[in-house]
């Protein structure tokens, strides 16, 4: 499949300065950002806001992108999630952390996530899989919807240290996984 | 803190991209970083490992309002927006990702298998052949206007999770997808269809199967995976 492919055409044209491609850009990924704003933020406006700083952002930084900086979604999916994690640590309210349940954590993909999932992300999955449910199951959480440590700790009612302990061994193993 | 020491950069970098890394740590780790090209190829790596996570998301419609917005910050020549949003998705995924020209064959290919068996000539059909993405083809619809009548023959047996149902849609580029009910995975179908259908028929360009609650879509739209797509051909 070439969608990946695609994505890193338009952004090597977005470099060019290429308001056509950025469009084409903006009409393929924004409603899959959009989504990945909207978990970490809840809310529709921020989210918005996020969604768009982070297009700015992405027309900008457009020229840094390179195919060995891994898939074009998982670029710029980064650079929506660090703006969303400003703006959702700025409003300085603490996430609602009754909303999520652990053993539930929502990894289901959208209609055509298989499609556009790229090999780092099949690879990914699958170290996942190896970890303990509840080391799988915090980072998820974190990741997905920008929890941090104390909340964590507070939704699992773990002691602060287990929790940062299941994060960083956590990610060690992903690491060790995925240089296998 | 010993910045130097290996595996700590590994676990700040990491942790820094997951976001549990945060508040005057976080901006600190982010001034190191600006010092320290390979601090900084240590978080493009993990970036590039986590970020994938994203992929799967489920997408979800974007307001016209937000490229306009940023349109106007960048300073573009304003255009009308371009299709967005999941629907356009699906369709972007479908004519930029696919090998049509390979569906529209393989159809062509049933279409002359089934006309052997059907001794009067048939004129004025539409047919698809949804096929997964591993190019299986899985059932041919049909859909005969001067007959009135949509065929939905099965290709070959799927499965389908208990409690779920499969949905068939047409859609028209730019358009949202029509529902045209539920279909079973393993019994040919022979149903009726309105005029109002056919006319749309003759417009759709793909149509695709979606897994749903039993029952179909709460929403009229599809709401679970599509894992059968085929492009509707005129013979």
């Amino acid at each position: 499949m070439s969608d990946q492919l695609n994505l890193q055409t338009l952004l090597a044209a977005s470099a060019r300065k290429d308001e056509q491609a950025f469009s084409k850009l903006y009409s393929l990924a924004s409603a899959n950002l959009y989504g990945v704003a909207l978990r970490i933020l809840k809310k529709e406006a921020a989210a918005q806001d996020a969604l768009q700083e982070a297009f700015v952002q992405i027309w900008h930084r457009a020229v840094d992108f390179h195919s060995d900086k891994g898939s074009p979604m998982a670029w710029m999916a980064t650079i929506v999630r660090y703006r969303s994690l400003d703006i959702l640590r700025k409003q300085k309210k603490l996430v609602n952390v009754e909303d999520f349940d652990l053993e539930q954590v929502d990894t289901e993909l959208g209609p055509l996530g298989k499609l556009l999932e790229s090999d780092m992300a099949q690879e990914l999955w699958q170290c996942l899989q190896e970890l303990n449910d509840k080391q799988r199951s915090v980072i998820l959480l974190a990741f997905y919807e920008g929890l941090t440590h104390d909340e964590l700790a507070e939704h699992t009612a773990t002691a602060l240290g287990t929790v940062k302990s299941w994060i960083r061994r956590g990610l060690q193993s992903v690491k060790g996984c995925l240089e296998r | 803190m010993n910045y130097q020491d290996p595996e700590l950069r590994q676990a700040l970098a990491a942790e820094y991209v997951l976001g549990t890394l945060h508040g005057r740590a976080r901006k600190r780790f982010e001034r190191l970083a600006e010092q320290d090209a390979r601090l900084r190829q240590i978080i493009a790596s993990w970036e590039q490992k986590l970020g994938s996570l994203s992929e799967g998301v489920k997408p979800v419609d974007v307001p016209d309002r937000v490229w306009n917005s940023i349109q106007k910050r960048l300073g573009f020549s304003q255009t009308q927006p371009t299709k967005q949003g999941v629907i356009a998705t699906i369709w972007d995924s479908l004519m930029l990702w696919r090998s049509l020209t390979t569906v529209a064959t393989i159809a062509l290919m049933f279409a002359a298998y089934l006309n052997l068996f059907a001794p009067k000539l048939i004129v004025n059909q539409y047919i698809a052949v949804l096929q997964t993405e591993q190019q299986q083809a899985s059932w041919l619809i049909k859909s005969d206007l001067q007959n009135k009548r949509m065929i939905v023959h099965i290709v070959n047996e799927q499965t389908i999770p208990i409690g779920k149902a499969f949905e068939l849609w047409m859609i028209k580029e730019g358009d949202k997808p029509i529902s045209l009910g539920l279909i079973s995975p393993d019994k040919p179908l022979n149903l009726p269809l309105s005029d109002e259908m056919l006319e749309k028929i003759k417009q759709a360009n793909v149509m695709a199967v979606s897994i749903e609650p039993a029952g179909g879509s709460p929403t009229g739209q599809p709401t679970g995976p599509v894992p059968y797509t085929g492009k509707v051909t005129q013979i």
